[in-house]
Order: structure tokens, then sequence, then C-alpha cells
């Protein structure tokens, strides 16, 4: 990670629209559209969410109630699309679930197959 | 609904028999758990002495054990007694 | 004042989602708060890298607030399902649902917070180590999302399964019970989970060559410190799918309420407990690597032992279920 925290956020999010784009094309190929679209809305809002967490969670508060606060109104942002899911049927609901989770998802896969592999050899080793 | 007396009592002794195991396994299960690590560490100092460490570890959680078996009684009496 | 089953279903609902996301957000809080704090200790420390610290602690928090988002979900679904025409039996479900979610995502929630702050203490005092502490707190992040996970599937069973068929009486108890059991023991699952994973960012970050058998100690301890949620679970679905004969009588319905209770509470102390262990072995692995097996079967066996009163809690509330 020798990069600024932009450069990290910049990478993260494009990675996890490019998974979400991807994977919604498959969807919307294989006949499931509204399940596609609602992944890249959700995926959207995931990544938005991430962003957010860097403003919110690096300014020193002045205790739990103001990060309660940053969290409620972050599950507040999150809310959006899947009351918009419920509302509007060409957006699946549980695509937009699916796509909230995109970063952590995207955060977990590389790991997995990058330094992941190094790691479950030095067990063996070890 | 007709709800009697007896009812009544057997319904609180049912209530009561599950509070008291679920609050009486809290302590047992974190004391236990604390004995585990305290014994990780003293091994890790240790590792000479880690049968007669280990040994220890299991006669001090035998004895934390001792309130979760008093609650175990406890909730058998007021399901079967009671 | 005269109330439709529909009014109390509705109400059922609501206050559900408010308990749900209620506990799901103080869960995030308080882990996000946990490692904000600590991450400002790293900080402080080494300054130099706060940076890469910080970049550390974005990355642990877009994880470890998961179980907050099932959560989310799970609260929105209680908001803005259609419910019209439902039994009654439908608002206990949906109380229950509420309950096992919030509760599951409160432990997981602050659970999953330590390993973050712990390898953001680690990345300021041992910089080298920073992508194997950053692949560790990821990985242990990652178990401690489990029992929001089992809260998650009782939660949407409870949402979605038609209980019409289910006589009111004993059976509203037995589906809050359902909720309560997964969801009580889900909160030390989640915490205990948490303590192994932040032991093992602390013991990578003391000793960074120790980083595999580190790595096995935590996951195996991880996995014993989720048993708790797993009988927690397993009474949540017998409380669901077994059919009980209607009754007058409050005393069957308190007994499968208590047989939920009874695992749930049941579970929150092993559950934490289990962590202990987990951490104090995973911390004395890092230290002392040569020591690793014989470490690893000292906890095992702690384990078991801490293990025994969820247990005895597991056969009373069998015994509730299925003799009373």
């Amino acid at each position: 990670m020798g990069d600024t925290l932009r450069d990290l956020q910049k990478r993260f999010a494009g990675r996890a629209l490019a998974i979400a784009l991807v994977a919604a094309f498959v969807l919307v190929v294989a006949g499931f559209k509204p399940a596609g679209k609602g992944l890249v809305l959700g995926a959207l809002f995931s990544v938005l969410n991430f962003v957010l967490i860097a403003e919110l969670i690096g300014r020193r508060g002045p205790g739990f109630g103001w990060r309660l606060g940053g969290v409620a109104l972050r599950m507040a942002l999150m809310a959006v699309p899947l009351v918009v899911a419920i509302r509007q049927p060409q957006f699946g609901f549980w695509g937009v679930v699916a796509g909230l989770f995109a970063v952590p998802a995207m955060i977990l896969l590389a790991q997995g197959t990058g330094s992941g592999k190094s790691a479950s050899r030095r067990i063996q080793e070890g | 609904m007709a709800i009697e007396g007896a009812d009544l009592v057997k319904a609180a002794a049912y209530l009561g028999a599950g509070i008291a195991m679920g609050l009486g396994a809290i302590g047992p299960g974190v004391g236990e758990g604390i004995t585990a690590a305290k014994a990780c560490e003293a091994i890790g100092h240790n590792p000479n002495e880690a049968g007669l460490l280990t040994r220890t570890m299991l006669v001090g959680q035998a004895v934390a054990e001792s309130t979760g078996i008093y609650s175990l009684v406890i909730a058998l009496l007021l399901l079967f007694v009671v | 004042m005269d109330m439709s089953p529909e009014t109390i279903v509705a109400m059922a609902a609501y206050s559900g989602a408010g308990i749900c996301i209620g506990f799901g957000a103080i869960g995030a809080a308080v882990g996000e708060g946990y490692t904000a704090a600590e991450a400002n200790v790293a900080v402080s420390r080494n300054t130099e890298i706060s940076g890469d610290i910080f970049k550390n602690m974005l990355v642990g928090q877009a994880v470890a607030e998961s179980a907050s988002i099932f959560a989310l979900v799970v609260a929105i679904l209680l908001l803005f399902m259609d419910f019209h025409g439902a039994p009654l039996i439908k608002a206990a479900a949906l109380t229950g649902s509420g309950l096992c979610m919030g509760l599951g995502a409160l432990g997981s929630g602050i659970g999953s917070g330590i390993p973050g702050g712990q390898a953001c203490f680690g990345i300021a005092r041992q910089p080298a180590a920073m992508n194997r502490l950053t692949t560790n707190m990821l990985i242990g992040s990652a178990v401690c999302q489990t029992p929001a996970i089992f809260s998650m599937v009782v939660a949407l069973l409870l949402l979605f399964l038609d209980f019409s068929a289910m006589p009111f009486q004993p059976g509203w108890a037995a589906l809050i019970g359902a909720g309560l059991s997964t969801g009580l023991a889900s909160i030390g699952s989640g915490y205990g989970g948490g303590t192994v994973a932040g032991a093992s960012c602390e013991g990578v970050a003391r000793q960074p060559l120790s980083v595999g058998p580190v790595t096995t100690t935590m996951l195996v301890g991880q996995a014993v410190a989720q048993t708790p949620a797993i009988f927690g679970l397993l009474i949540s679905f017998i409380l669901i799918f077994r059919t009980v004969p209607a009754t007058e009588s409050l005393a069957p319905a308190m007994a499968l309420f208590s047989a939920g209770l009874c695992t749930g509470l049941g579970g929150i102390g092993p559950g934490v407990g289990n962590g202990e262990a987990g951490g104090g072995a995973v911390r004395w692995v890092a230290r002392n690597s040569a020591m690793a097996a014989d470490l690893m079967r000292v906890m095992l066996v702690g384990q078991a032992v801490s293990q025994s009163t969820a247990i005895y809690a597991m056969v009373i509330s069998l015994v509730l279920i299925f003799v009373m």
C-alpha cells in the first residue's frame, strides 16, 4: 500500500464497480434484468459509503454519540437503494442487497487471491 | 383464556429455570476462558512445566465450574420438583 | 382501545425494525470507536506512517460493518414488507426477527472492531509487517461476521415463513424464543471471535516470523468460539420448525420462551470465555512458536471446559422443549 488515501479509494471504488458491472452484465444476459440493475445500484451506494467512512471515521469527534450519529447517517444513506428497490420493481431487492456488499467482498476477494496464497503457504511451512 | 394459579406457578418455574441456567452459564464460561488464557501464558513462560500447569488449570476450572453446576441443579429442581 | 390483529402485526414490525437497526448501529459504532481509538494511539506512536494506519483502518471498517448492513436489510424488510391479512402470530415472528438480527449484529459489530484496532496499533509498532497484519485483520473480521450471518438466517426465516398453521398460544413464545436464542448466543461468539483475531494481530506485530502458526491457531480458536452460536441456531430451528399442540394454559408457552432465553443467555459467557482462551493461546504462540502444538492443545482443552456451561444451558432448553 504505497499510495495515498485518494489512490486507495479510487482503486477500491473502481474495482468494486467493475466487479459489480461484470456480474450485472452476466445477470442481464442470463435474463435476470432487475437483479442486475439492483446490483449496480447497490454497488454505487456501497462505494459512496466507503468514501464517507473515510470522511467520518478520521475526525476526532466528542465521543460515542457522535460515532453513532455517523454510523446512523451512513445506514440511512444505504437504506435509500433498499427502499427504492422495494418501491420500484425494475430494481431487484436481493440484487441491491448483494450490491451493498460490493466493497467488502472486493476487499476480501483481493486479499484471498493476492497475498492470501503466500499466507497459506506460510501456514504449511510453519 | 383461563389462567389459573397452578398454571401461573408452573409458567414462572419454567421461566425461572431458563433464566437461572442462562445467567448462571455466563460467569463460569468467562472465568474458565480467562483461566485457560492465563495457563497459556504460564506455559509460554515456562514450557518445561506444561503438564503441571495444565493440571492446575483443570483444577481451577473445575472449581469455577461449580457455580454453573449449582445453576444446573436449581434449574432441574425448578423443572421437576416445583 | 380495540386493536385488530393487523394493527398489532404492524406495531411488532415497526418495533422489531427499531430494535434491529438500533442494536446493529450501536455494535458498529462501538467497534468503529475501538478501531479509531487504537488508530489514534498508533498514530501518536509513529506519526510518519499515519497514512498507512489510516488506510488500514478504512479497509478494516469497510469489512467490519457488514454485520450492521445485514441489520439494515432486515430492518428495511420489516418496515416495508406487506403484512396485510397476516395472522396475529406473525407479530411474534416479526418481534423475534428484529431481536435476533439486532443482537447478532451487536456482537459481531463490537467483535470485528477489535482486530481492526490491534492491526492499526501493530502497524505503528512493526511497519514492515503491514501486509500480514492487514491480512490477519481481514480474515479475523470476516470470521467475526459468522454469528451475524446465523442471526440473519433465523431473522429471514421468521420474516418469510408462513406461521398461520401454528396455534397462537404456545406459538408466540416459540417464535420470540427462537429469535432470542440465536441473537443472544451470537453476542458471545461475535465478541469472542474478535478477541482471538485481535490477539493474532498483536502477536504478528510482536513477532512477524510467527505468522503461520499464529494464523492457524487463530482460525481454530475462532472456529471453536462459534460453537455457542451454533447451539443457539440449533435451538432456534427446533423452536421454529417443531409443531406444537394448541393450548389454553400459559405454562407450555413459557417453557418454549424460556428454552430460547436459556440457550441464548447461556451462550454469551462461553463465547466470551472461548475468545479469551483463544486470545491467550495466540498471544503466546507468537512469542514462543516452538510451543505452538502444546499451546493449541491447552487452548482446546480450556475451550472445551468453558463450553460445558453452554451445553448445560442447551440441555435445559431441550428438556424444556421436549419434556415439559
